[in-house]
């Protein structure tokens, strides 16, 4: 199974989502500014990415773990994946997950703040607050998904 | 062999790439010369599947048929912007194991330029699908 979280610019949410999902970050417990901005895709994606599933690792389950920026088109991009799985008849090969619903304003005005107005010095710290103050949610959707994860045929047979 | 994929893709407006695709695959018979524009444009519209246009379906790729060499036809309203759906389109099909070479993307609009009458959009769209199928022959 490839599960892809995507948000508007795969710069914040679903980088965090992601790591959350591969343990490179706790699903319980503090997690502090440092921590996220050390993390090698934190506010870093630029627009000539948007549209590229970015593979971030696999998980214990055995899982492709993706993320994806669709920048304001993710009712389209949705469809495009959705209806190109389906021809392929891979659809159930394919789990995507919304993480923007999840984040804050604080969140969206430090990734403008960075990425459009090219201020990282204030916009990456304020959008890693604005992570922070959202985590509660986000973890919630990671467990979700985890829990919803079809089993893969690997682990089936184990 | 693998299976080629034509992708007609347009901003959703309009019956050109819808009529690429259906002369593409043989779905509508040429015009006879000195058929009235007006004519033509009814015809068409209402005889193609989606000839009055897709924009609520943006994004979605529409599977129409195969041609004759084997390749299949597809239509993908993309909206006005669209470069990202186009790459994702690309990247979702190399994820899922796809040749992503096999895919070949026409810009309808692009190709076609703004014609002014409906007839002169049908002689170019036929010019088009032509000069597809010829790059087709010859392995794009």
């Amino acid at each position: 199974m490839k599960v892809i979280y995507h948000c508007y610019g795969r710069a914040h949410s679903s980088v965090v989502a992601a790591h959350l999902h591969l343990g490179s970050l706790p699903m319980a417990g503090p997690v502090n500014i440092r921590q996220l901005l050390g993390l090698a895709e934190f506010d870093r994606a630029d627009p000539s990415q948007w549209g590229i599933p970015h593979f971030m690792g696999r998980d214990e389950q055995g899982n492709e773990v993706y993320i994806l920026g669709l920048n304001s088109q993710t009712a389209a991009g949705l469809r495009a994946i959705t209806s190109l799985a389906w021809y392929l008849g891979k659809n159930d090969e394919v789990f995507l997950c919304n993480t923007l619903p999840a984040v804050g304003l604080l969140t969206r005005l430090g990734g403008f703040t960075s990425k459009k107005l090219g201020l990282t010095t204030i916009g990456r710290p304020l959008a890693a607050l604005g992570i922070i103050l959202s985590l509660r949610r986000l973890r919630h959707l990671v467990a979700w998904t985890k829990r919803n994860l079809p089993v893969s045929k690997t682990e089936e047979a184990k | 062999m693998k299976i080629k994929r034509i992708i007609y893709h347009w901003s959703g407006r309009g019956p050109v790439a819808p009529l690429a695709a259906a002369l593409h695959l043989g779905l509508v018979e040429p015009v006879p010369s000195g058929t009235a524009a007006r004519k033509i444009t009814r015809k068409l519209a209402g005889g193609i599947p989606f000839g009055q246009g897709a924009g609520r379906e943006r994004g979605t790729l529409i599977f129409l048929g195969t041609g004759e060499s084997g390749e299949e036809v597809y239509l993908l309203p993309r909206g006005k912007e669209g470069k990202l759906l186009l790459t994702l389109v690309r990247e979702t099909a190399r994820l899922l194991g796809e040749d992503p070479e096999t895919y070949y993307f026409i810009d309808c609009e692009l190709r076609t330029g703004r014609p002014p009458r409906s007839q002169e959009l049908f002689r170019r769209v036929e010019e088009l699908v032509l000069a597809v199928k010829g790059e087709l022959l010859r392995g794009l």
